[in-house]
This record gives C-alpha cells, sequence and structure tokens, in this order.
C-alpha cells in the first residue's frame, strides 16, 4: 500500500526543530532547482503572488520530488479555497490576517476532515494509492497563520487556545502598517510587537514563526521562534550586485 | 512614430564595452525581478532548457520592460527555427555548435534581412507601430555563435571571416568533450585552448565571449572577452548553503 507523503516541516516543528520556509518567485523549476539546497519547505506565494489553483499540481510536485513540504500561502479564509488547495497538492497552507480566534477556528474546520473539522470530502493528489488517506491526512496537513494585524495582538491569548495549528507567524508589513508605521517593519515599537508576540506563542507552549535573513536568524532562534520565512531574491540581488560592481571596477582600470 | 527598440548588449559592444549576460531558470516574474539588478542582457535557454516557441513572447517582454537583451539559445540551425525566434521577440539568437564557416553563414542568412541575409519576412513582435523595421532590423539583432567544438577550433581562421556576427562565444563544456575530457572543462588543455581562441578572436578584431563567474571573471576580461555569461543560480546556492549553515549551528 502507498503511504502517504510525509510533512517534514510538520515533523520538524513537532521535535522543536527549525523549519525554513524559502519564498521568491517561483515555478515548478525553480523549486526543482531550489530543492538541492536543503530547505525543509517552499513558501508558494498565491497570496500577493501568482499561483492559481491549476498551478498547484505542478508546484507541489516538484515539492514532492525533493521531499519538501509544499506550503501555500492563500488569500481567503475560506472553506472552498482551503480545501481546494489540499486537494491539489499542498501539503500546507498560510492563512494571512488571521484575527480573532474564530477565524483560526475556521481554518482549522476548512483544512481537517473529521472528527477534528469537516473538510471537504475528496482524495487529494497526495492520496493516490493512498488507502488510509481520510485517517492519515489530518497529520500530514500543516498549518500556519499569519499574525499580522494589531488587533491579532490584542487577540493573542484568545488565538494561542486555538488548537491544530502548527505555527502562528507574526509578520512584520502589515503589523507595521496597522500600527501606524506604513513601510516601516524595522520601527523600534513594531520590532517589540513582535519579540513580545513571539515570547508570548513560545511561553504557551506553541511554535512561533518569523521573518528572518541570515544575519537576523540566529537572534529569532534566541527568541524561541522556530518557523522561519526567508526569500532567495536577496542572495540573487546581492550575488549578482558583487559580480556586476566587479565588473565594473575591472572595465574601468 | 513608434521606434525600433535598441539592442543594448550589442550597442555596448560596438563601444567596445563588456556586456553582461544572465543565465539560470527564467520565467517572465524571474526576469521582471532579475531586471532590477542591472545586466545587459537575459540568457533564455531553449538549446537544453524549456523555452518554447510560445513562450518567447511573455518571455522577451520582461526583458524589454527593463532594456535588457532578450538572447534566445535555439537548438538547431535552421532558418525557420531562427526566423521564428525573432519573430516572437527576440532580440538575439545564440546558436550552438557552429563548427565551419559555412554553419556560420547559414545562421546569418536566416536572422539578417535582405541584402544581408534573406531571414523570413514577417513583422516581429519587436516591430509593432515600427514603420522601418525592416530597415532597422538587421541593425538590432544580435547574433551569438557558440565555438565548442575541436572542429571549429581547427576551423576558426574561416569561420571568423564570416561576417555580421557579433560574438564568438568559446563554451567550455562541449568543448572539453570534444577533446576527450568530458566533463572537465577546467582541464589545463581545455583552458589552454579556449585562451588560445579568444586571443585569435579579439585579434583578428572580432567579439569573443566567455562563460564565467565571480572568481575568473577577471581573467577572461583580461583575455579580451566581452561578452560574460554568468548564472545567477551559483549565488542562490551558495546564500543558501550559507544560511542554513548559520541555523543548523545556531540550534546544535
Amino acid at each position: 500500500m502507498v503511504q502517504l507523503r510525509e510533512n517534514r516541516a510538520k515533523r520538524k516543528l513537532k521535535r522543536g526543530d527549525v523549519v525554513t520556509a524559502m519564498a521568491g518567485n517561483n515555478s515548478p523549476d525553480m523549486i526543482d532547482f531550489l530543492g538541492q539546497i536543503g530547505f525543509d519547505t517552499m513558501w508558494i506565494e498565491g497570496e500577493h503572488g501568482p499561483v492559481d489553483f491549476g498551478d498547484i499540481p505542478n508546484l507541489t510536485r516538484a515539492c514532492d520530488v525533493w521531499g519538501m513540504t509544499s506550503l501555500i500561502r492563500i488569500n481567503l479564509n475560506i472553506p472552498g479555497v482551503i480545501y481546494r488547495t489540499f486537494d491539489l497538492g499542498a501539503q500546507g497552507i498560510a492563512v494571512p490576517h488571521i484575527n480573532t480566534a474564530e477565524e483560526a477556528h475556521k481554518v482549522v474546520d476548512a483544512a481537517k476532515f473529521g472528527p477534528i473539522g469537516s473538510r471537504g470530502s475528496a482524495t487529494g493528489r497526495q492520496g493516490y494509492g493512498v488507502n488510509d488517506y481520510f485517517a492519515k491526512a489530518n497529520d500530514e496537513t500543516m498549518i500556519v497563520i499569519l499574525l499580522e494585524d494589531i488587533i491579532a495582538i490584542d487577540n493573542l491569548d484568545e488565538i494561542l487556545t486555538v488548537d491544530h495549528i502548527d505555527a502562528f507567524y507574526v509578520a512584520p508589513g502589515d503589523l507595521a502598517q496597522t500600527m501606524g508605521y506604513i513601510g516601516q517593519p524595522n520601527h523600534p515599537e513594531v520590532l517589540d510587537t513582535i519579540d513580545a508576540a513571539i515570547e508570548k506563542i513560545v511561553t504557551s507552549g506553541r511554535t512561533a514563526g518569523a521573518l528572518v535573513n541570515t544575519d537576523t536568524v540566529d537572534d529569532y532562534i534566541q527568541k524561541g521562534a522556530r518557523f522561519f520565512f526567508m526569500n532567495w531574491h536577496g542572495w540573487a540581488t546581492a550575488g549578482a550586485q558583487r559580480y556586476l560592481d566587479k565588473v565594473k571596477n575591472l572595465s574601468s582600470t | 512614430m513608434t521606434r525600433l527598440r535598441e539592442n543594448r548588449v550589442k550597442r555596448k559592444l560596438q563601444a567596445g564595452d563588456i556586456a553582461t549576460v544572465i543565465s539560470g531558470h527564467n520565467s517572465p516574474d524571474v526576469i521582471d525581478f532579475l531586471g532590477s539588478i542591472g545586466f545587459d542582457g537575459v540568457w533564455l535557454e531553449g538549446e537544453h532548457g524549456p523555452v518554447d516557441y510560445a513562450d518567447i513572447p511573455d518571455m522577451t517582454r520582461a526583458c524589454d520592460v527593463w532594456g535588457m537583451t532578450s538572447i534566445v539559445r535555439i537548438n538547431l540551425n535552421l532558418e525557420g527555427v531562427l526566423y521564428r525566434t525573432l519573430d516572437l521577440g527576440a532580440q538575439g539568437i545564440v546558436t550552438p555548435h557552429i563548427d565551419t564557416a559555412d554553419q556560420a553563414r547559414d545562421v546569418v542568412k536566416a536572422t539578417k534581412f535582405a541584402p544581408v541575409g534573406s531571414r523570413g519576412m514577417a513583422t516581429s513582435r519587436q516591430g509593432y507601430g515600427v514603420n522601418d523595421y525592416f530597415a532597422k532590423a538587421n541593425d538590432e539583432t544580435l547574433i551569438v555563435v557558440l565555438i565548442e567544438d575541436i572542429l571549429a577550433i581547427q576551423n576558426l581562421k574561416d569561420i571568423l571571416e564570416v561576417n555580421n556576427i557579433d560574438v564568438f562565444f568559446v563554451a567550455p563544456g562541449d568543448l572539453s568533450q570534444s577533446m576527450g575530457f568530458v566533463g572537465q572543462p577546467t582541464h589545463p588543455e581545455v583552458v589552454e585552448t579556449i585562451d588560445n581562441t579568444i586571443r585569435q578572436i579579439t585579434m583578428t578584431g572580432k567579439i569573443a565571449g566567455a562563460l564565467v563567474n565571480d572568481e575568473n571573471v577577471k581573467r577572461y576580461i583580461d583575455k579580451g572577452a566581452r561578452f560574460l555569461l554568468n548564472s545567477w543560480q551559483e549565488w542562490v546556492i551558495s546564500n543558501g548553503k550559507n544560511y542554513l549553515g548559520k541555523v543548523n549551528s545556531a540550534t546544535t
């Protein structure tokens, strides 16, 4: 019998290990290429990005061949969007702008089969040949919610009581905006708010997520966050800039 | 009147400047992202890669919006392939495995309108609104030929006599294979052959191209190469591994 594919990122988070979600423009070929580097999960962008339902099978298959968890950020907290995303092959979803416990419950309800929730009943692509799909799917389905509005921070205690959420990701961009600091995710007040939220999440025994880069990642590990969002664009840009500067210097001498 | 879009790589090479061309997986969105960094041209891979005819308009448009020259490497030195690639929006063509002067002439003939050649008559996507397209197109079309077989090196003197080729690119991978050193593009004999070839190209007043990386780019500029091809993928791999290494050492 075919075994349901393991969700690497979910397993690692359960063990308390660090998981890095790799974001950036993605296509199946791009994901296939990134696979060699060793990331646990690919962040596939459907809230702000171009990923449509029809793209999900090929994008998630490219993750499957490298054993990376396919994590799709959706744009609507609506059951039809959540379960269709899973049916097409996603192993995880990231849901933006979760501001209340009720909204968080709604995500869980749509993402998990009974008895936990009431995810629309269908065998997804991940279930081909898996006879016990409905019994196992909940265990291999990862849920990330985004805390990115000041109201979510105000409601954090309640939100943290919602079970079956694998990571509570504190996203700085929108948070800064709702705090009156649009475009200033590094404003001291915003950073303090993020740190306090991470502390609260970690103290309550849940998994906290943060936006990092190579310079800030140890700091967030120290703070207890375990789920990280990282974008490869900065690496390409930095490498390219160094190379182009070198060419420029060489051709002007 | 709409003016035909300038070919930045061709212009820079004509001015004796270096042209930096970037390769790696591409989609219109990736090209759009790379555009902000400052490369002169983008290498679209249709010899070994997935780029099909139907992909060319969107990919080359993404180059156009940043003023980067779109350069498609094709897989067959056939007229129908060459002019269709240009018709769909490419500003430049790379043709692999050019081993003889005749083959080089075939490329020119298929990519240039008369009186230089006999490119199939059609207005490219690049020609929308350009009334003098047929008069100007040849001036904005970049031709790169790949010198990548030892046979081509033996025939180099003849090949270099073919006019209207912008870049003679010495490609190490296949060259090393054809010299009996498969998978060893940095074998001393291969490197020496590449160096000699670049020198010969440069000495005849033609433009040489080379595959470079961050470490050897100075070397190739010093040798005289002016069309430089690099890939962004190594930057992501090395920075990505560096990041993951940092995560590992912070948790153990």
